[in-house]
């Protein structure tokens, strides 16, 4: 399926570009007049992405990350989350929930499980020293359905 | 974001206002910390009526607190949790702990209060339950 409208975007993985990637996004999804629910569930995989990227992906230096999204025709929303840092070596590991690899940060562990629960879909695809994307979808409801 | 803290004695409320994320919990995290150390206090209420986004690092904030209070032997609490912070609460497993949707007048009660007889404890607790019925309120409109 062709998509009917893209963006990309791409930032410095400063800690205080979370709310802007978030924002950034719920911007282009507001298109398709989500509720309130919807957006702040997108807004919120998309912080723990990019979170992601910034606190595991650039851990100790600054690197790029960078943002695309793609509305389809059927109401659905796909946005892909990508770093180019050191990569995740054992992705379903990264994945269980209150598992992180970074405790003295008082991170939750609780990332991916996030996104899982408010996305119809995450994709991780990672490759060791060469960085992580992480592809979310979400379809949005068409208001009164 | 930033946040509002009144510590009264052995209490404290932190009233948390603007985004919660990992970019800013740190800061968060250490402003209540100093206030509870500081203070030492043992009943720590966090306030989130005025928080508009909140992801996991919400969680850790409030998990760590959990955890420091309990190292304390005190007791935390969350108020005025509602809809989309609520969500992501209730998928940390947050409401487990017991923790979540106490009425902050039922504080503001035990806090004005002077030290009891028993008959005035059992009072003041059959008076916390009937507070504890009351469906939050998060309008904060007058009744």
């Amino acid at each position: 399926m062709k998509p009917i409208n893209a963006m990309k975007v791409q930032f410095e993985g400063r800690s205080v570009n979370e709310a802007f990637s978030r924002t950034a996004v719920a911007a282009f999804v507001a298109q398709l007049d989500p509720t309130v629910e919807e957006l702040a569930d997108i807004k919120t995989a998309v912080s723990e992405a990019v979170t992601n990227c910034i606190v595991h992906g650039y851990r100790d230096r600054l690197g790029v990350v960078y943002i695309s999204a793609n509305l389809y025709p059927d109401r659905r929303i796909q946005i892909k989350v990508r770093d180019k840092g050191c990569g995740i070596p054992d992705i379903q590991r990264a994945m269980e929930p209150m598992y992180t690899s970074a405790p003295e940060e008082e991170r939750a562990g609780l990332g991916f499980a996030v996104m899982q629960s408010l996305m119809d879909r995450v994709k991780v695809v990672s490759k060791e020293g060469k960085g992580t994307t992480v592809t979310l979808e979400r379809s949005i409801r068409c208001k009164g359905e | 974001m930033s946040v509002q803290i009144e510590i009264a004695e052995e209490y404290c409320i932190a009233r948390l206002i603007g985004e919660i994320d990992h970019h800013n919990a740190k800061e968060l995290r250490e402003a209540i910390d100093n206030a509870v150390m500081t203070g030492q206090v043992q009943e720590l209420d966090l306030d989130f009526r005025e928080v508009s986004f909140m992801d996991s690092s919400g969680i850790g904030l409030v998990m760590g607190r959990y955890k420091l209070m309990q190292e304390l032997g005190g007791s935390l609490h969350l108020v005025n949790i509602a809809g989309h912070l609520k969500k992501v609460m209730m998928l940390a497993g947050l409401d487990r702990l017991a923790i979540l949707d106490k009425p902050e007048q039922r504080r503001r009660k035990v806090l004005s209060a002077e030290p009891a007889s028993e008959e005035e404890m059992a009072e003041t607790r059959s008076v916390e339950e009937e507070l504890e019925e009351i469906p939050l309120e998060i309008g904060g409109e007058e009744a």
